[in-house]
This record gives C-alpha cells, structure tokens and sequence, in this order.
C-alpha cells in the first residue's frame, strides 16, 4: 500500500510538473489540467490595484515623516559637535586639560567622549525621522544649552572650548525652535488635507 | 523579498486553490483578492523560519475560505428535498453546496469528497504543494497526506466511472 501511494505521489508530481505522459492515469490528466487554469486577468488587474495602493500609502507614509530640511540641517550640526567633542575628548584630552589649566583625567574623558557620542546619535536621530525628533530635543537640546552655559566660563580661558560650547548651546536652541516650526507646519498640513 | 514578486509568483496557486473550494469564479476571486489584502497588511512580520511563502498564502486562505463560508453559507439556496447524495448538508455543508452549485465539474465532483479529501485535493492540484508541504498544513504525517489524496482520486474515479 506505501509503495502504491509512493508511486501514486510521485505520478502527480510528474504531472504537475509537465512530466506525465499520455499513459498517466485519465482522472489524474482530468484533475490536474481542470484544477489548474490561469487566473483571470480582471483578478490580478484588481490585486495590482490593491498592492500599488499599499505601496503608495508606505511612499505616503515614508515622506511624511521625513524632517524638514531645517530640523534636519540644525539636528546634524549638533550631532557632529557632539561626535566632535566626543572623539576631541579621546584623542586630545590631555591638551583640552592643560588649556583649561584642570589636571587630566583619562577615565573621566573617555567615559563623557562615550556619552556624548550616544547623544549625537540621539541627536542625528532627529535628521532621519519626524516622529523621532520630540526625543532628540527632548534629551539633547537640555545638554547642549548647559554645555553653552558652560562655555562662557572658558572665556578668556580656552578659546577652542569656549567656541564649540558656545556652538552646541545655539544648535541646541535653534534645535529646539526648528522642532517646534516642523512641528507646526505638519499640524498646520493636516489640518489643510482635512478641510 | 518584495511583497510584489511573492504575489506574481503565488497568486495562481491561491487563486486555483480557493476556486477549488466555493461554488464560482466569482466568489474565488472575491476571497483570493481578500487573502492578498490580509498577506500584505502581514507581510511585515512574515517570518521565512516559520515555514514557507506557499505554506503562510496557503493558511491564509484557508482562513479566508472558512470566513467566506461562515458568512455566505447560509445564503446559498436549499436543497430541493430528496436530491441528497450520501452525505448530508449538515455533515459537510461545503459539499453540499459544491456538488449542487458548483460552477463546472471539477467543484461539482469534489463536492462529493469528504472535507478533508476535498481541502486535501484543493492543496495538492490547487495550490501544487508536495506531500510533506501539505502534511504541515493539514497537521498530519506526509504518509497520511498521500492517502487522503489517494482516496480521494479513488471516490473521484468512481464519481467519474459513474457519470
């Protein structure tokens, strides 16, 4: 009997596969050629309706949650100032320390460089997507005004230090403003698409 | 995998699979554009590990199948009284309705299969899925798989010695 059905499955297989011959079994020949016919055009003419409609939707949906250009621009300045001091802390950290006149400390460098590399990528977050950017001001805006805070201490101290401190505090307030003007600009498109 | 390329690769198979089990082309291609509608709202969490494209489209309509007999089962007209074969419309209604409104002989045939033989028949002319393939979506043993089939070409040969 399993050799039957063995020989019996293979047989379908042959025919399914365009192998049968003229001697395969006459309800097998039936079944396999009036199981099978092509689709009918109107069916696939309506599936393609419904899968380029759902691959419009996701264009549609990608779009809208790309940032503006200026969230984008600001958000991507300030994740390289934050990578710039990251990497400056790693590989010049004992001349920032002479400059600032404070003795070095590698551990503690190398474990702020770390942190602020993780921030720039919050930061650079913002650059890529809409819905991520409320997170980034969120988290980075806060760091980089008190880094800028900082900064005016290292007036007259270390111009190098008092320049990029300075440039993250105003790229984390026009980050802040840039959020807010995409932000009102997509509630104001919605609103518009609505009506 | 683009979800465009598995559905020209698949949607004869799901389409003949479905027609194999409603009464018309009609209704098969209602149900197979709603398995394409369901497959591409999932695509996302497809998961190749789990099994097969043929083996997920295949479950799908499956449930499409089940859906559309749930809700346009009733619907169908009656049976006229003493037109029953041997099996009754409240064992099998499917069958039922296949063997006196299927829209040509392949449908009106397999009306008399059992269930089981029928969905068995409907994967393995239908939707072309090997033995092991269709014993996963059955839940059964391969061996189990072929036999269904097997019997099921038996009732079809005598349906058809009959006619």
């Amino acid at each position: 009997m399993s050799d039957e059905l063995e020989r019996s499955d293979a047989e379908i297989d042959d025919l399914l596969g365009g192998r049968g011959g003229p001697t395969a079994d006459p309800t097998l020949l039936w079944l396999a050629s009036a199981a099978r016919p092509a689709p009918p055009p109107a069916l696939l003419a309506r599936i393609d309706a419904q899968v380029a409609a759902a691959a419009a939707d996701r264009r549609e949906a990608r779009r809208a949650d790309r940032p503006g250009l200026f969230l984008a621009v600001v958000a991507g300045a300030l994740a390289f100032a934050f990578v710039f001091q990251g990497v400056g802390n790693i590989v010049a950290g004992e001349w920032i320390a002479e400059n600032l006149g404070e003795p070095h400390g590698p551990h503690a460098y190398f474990e702020g460089a770390l942190a602020l590399i993780a921030a720039a990528v919050c930061a650079a977050a913002a650059a890529v997507r809409r819905s991520w950017s409320t997170v980034s001001v969120l988290t980075c805006s806060p760091l980089a005004v008190s880094l800028g805070l900082g900064g005016f201490g290292e007036i007259g101290v270390f111009a190098a230090g008092v320049a990029l401190h300075l440039s993250e505090g105003a790229l984390g307030l026009l980050l802040v403003l840039a959020w807010w003007l995409d932000r009102r600009d997509t509630l104001r498109g919605r609103h518009e698409e609505r009506a | 995998m683009r979800f465009e390329d598995v559905y020209r690769e698949h949607v004869a198979s799901v389409w003949r699979y479905v027609r194999l089990r409603v009464p018309s082309d009609s209704d098969a291609e209602d149900v197979t554009s709603v398995v394409f509608e369901k497959a591409l709202t999932s695509w996302p969490s497809y998961d190749a590990g789990r099994g097969s494209v043929a083996g997920w489209l295949v479950g799908i309509a499956r449930h499409a199948v089940a859906d559309w007999w749930r809700k346009h089962g009733r619907e169908l007209p009656a049976e006229h009284p003493g037109g029953r074969t041997e099996q009754t419309a409240e064992d099998d209604p499917e069958g039922d309705a296949l063997r006196r409104l299927g829209a040509d002989d392949v449908r009106r045939r397999l009306g008399v299969l059992t269930a089981r033989e029928r969905e068995a028949v409907a994967l393995r002319f239908g939707s072309e899925l090997n033995s092991s393939e269709m014993a996963v979506v059955l839940g059964v043993s391969p061996s189990a798989a072929r036999m269904l089939v097997h019997r099921a070409l038996g009732r079809l040969r005598e349906v058809m010695d009959d006619e």
